[in-house]
């Protein structure tokens, strides 16, 4: 991983690319945009979105949009946003494309480094596909919790248990569980959310 | 198929339709790979490698089907991928120098090459077609880990198996009637694509057959109407 910052930071320098500051709530880019580049996290953390939900976060000395540069497509599958001031460098594909078709040793590294980052998204795969339901609908509404940054989710309980993939009955008997914990409370088409940090805590605990 | 003694063909002679990676080598390089190349023949059900030995070599599949899959904690199987005729298998491992990261399951009989892993990382370094190969197969891995990883966290679970059925489609595609998919998947296998469980997969499938989206033959998926299968997982390529 070290080699290949280290290859990014010769990229920058031999090409005398400039660094770009961004505000916290800046896009790099948009889902939908032409792709005509990646993006070198100098400083900061970048959001990746799809729609208006989260999927993962990127810090520094990472790299941003790269699975879209190595796809077919031609348009970024995921948006990518500044969550705290940051620092980037944009290394446009017409470089990258010739570092790997010209630089074995940067085309190695990347191999290792997708190879790495498949592992890692199949792990996090595998370990949401391992959390009981009961932890899947408390991560759900956490995380929507502090997404929405509101006490209030519009969520209706045929929704919450397609989300989670259990029966409607079963969600409603655990939104019931959590309810009579004064964690949450359920009204017809939405859930007020009481104690943030008591779910978080729950969460753990199972 | 029948059980039969796999004579190893070359892989400068290889008959599978240039559909492999390395069918698009030089022959220099397919020559490269040849030596020291094994072969063997996997009954259906038969484990080709396990999640966690050590890398061997890297594995070709001259004719068949394979399933790759993650043994979650709770026992709970995780379906990463499918590989058919011409698939290479065990190369990311090979790549990091890691032990495998997924158990590979003959899902019909099947013959896989096996080729050494020196041959290979030795024609990598001298080949840029392969390296160029080897990254494309990759960017496809991570698309297709991030979708599933997408579809696991935000699709409900009957967009799930729609997109589970879109994967089999663009995998296997048809039987000769142009309808049947071309792969027999047991209830516990689709619900494993669609992390969900068997009871929930047979009711969902149910309501696809219900509403004339499909119809189910045993382990056979025919399919009546692939636009509202698309539609329903909201796929978009």
């Amino acid at each position: 991983m070290e080699n290949l910052i280290l290859a990014y930071m010769g990229i920058i320098e031999t090409n005398k690319l400039p660094s770009e500051t961004l505000d916290k709530g800046d896009f790099i880019f948009k889902q939908g945009d032409p792709i005509n580049a990646v993006f070198f996290v100098a400083e900061g953390t970048i959001f990746v979105m799809k729609e208006n939900l989260v999927l993962w976060s990127v810090g520094m000395n990472q790299i941003v949009g790269i699975s879209s540069f190595m796809s077919t497509t031609t348009e970024y599958s995921f948006s990518a946003k500044a969550s705290s001031n940051t620092k980037i460098y944009r290394i446009p594909l017409d470089i990258m494309n010739k570092e790997l078709r010209e630089n074995q040793v940067f085309s190695q590294l990347m191999i290792k480094e997708l190879c790495k980052r498949i592992d890692h998204i199949n792990e996090k795969t595998r370990r949401f596909l391992d959390a009981s339901s009961r932890n899947r609908l408390i991560d759900l509404i956490i995380e929507q919790a502090k997404l929405s940054n509101n006490s209030y989710i519009p969520f209706k309980i045929n929704e919450l248990s397609e989300l989670v993939g259990v029966s409607a009955r079963l969600a409603r008997s655990m939104i019931k569980e959590l309810e009579d914990k004064k964690l949450i409370r359920f009204f017809k088409d939405r859930m007020e959310i009481i104690d943030l940090k008591g779910l978080e805590i729950i969460n753990r605990l199972n | 198929m029948k059980h039969q003694k796999l004579e190893i063909p070359s892989c400068v002679d290889c008959k599978n339709g240039g559909g492999s990676l390395l069918c698009s080598l030089s022959q220099g390089s397919k020559g490269n790979l040849t030596t020291g190349k094994g072969g063997n023949f996997f009954r259906k059900g038969q484990v080709i490698f396990y999640e966690g030995n050590h890398v061997s070599g890297l594995y070709c599949i001259y004719g068949g089907k394979v399933k790759l899959s993650k043994m979650g904690e709770g026992g709970k199987e995780q379906i990463v991928r499918f590989a058919k005729t011409g698939d290479i298998l065990g190369y990311r491992s090979l790549l990091s120098n890691e032990s495998y990261q997924a158990t590979a399951t003959a899902m019909e009989d099947s013959w896989v090459c096996i080729i050494s892993k020196e041959r290979f990382r030795e024609t990598m370094l001298n080949d840029s077609s392969l390296s160029a190969g080897v990254l494309e197969l990759l960017s496809k891995d991570l698309k297709n880990a991030e979708r599933q990883l997408l579809n696991i966290s935000q699709k409900t679970v009957r967009e799930r198996m729609a997109e589970s059925i879109i994967l089999l489609e663009r995998t296997f595609g048809y039987e000769e009637d142009g309808k049947t998919l071309d792969a027999n998947l047991t209830r516990s296998e689709l619900a494993d694509i669609s992390g969900t469980t068997t009871e929930t997969a047979i009711r969902t499938l149910a309501q696809f057959s219900d509403d004339g989206i499909i119809d189910l033959l045993g382990k056979k998926i025919k399919i009546i109407d692939i636009n509202q299968i698309y539609h329903i997982a909201k796929f978009h390529g």
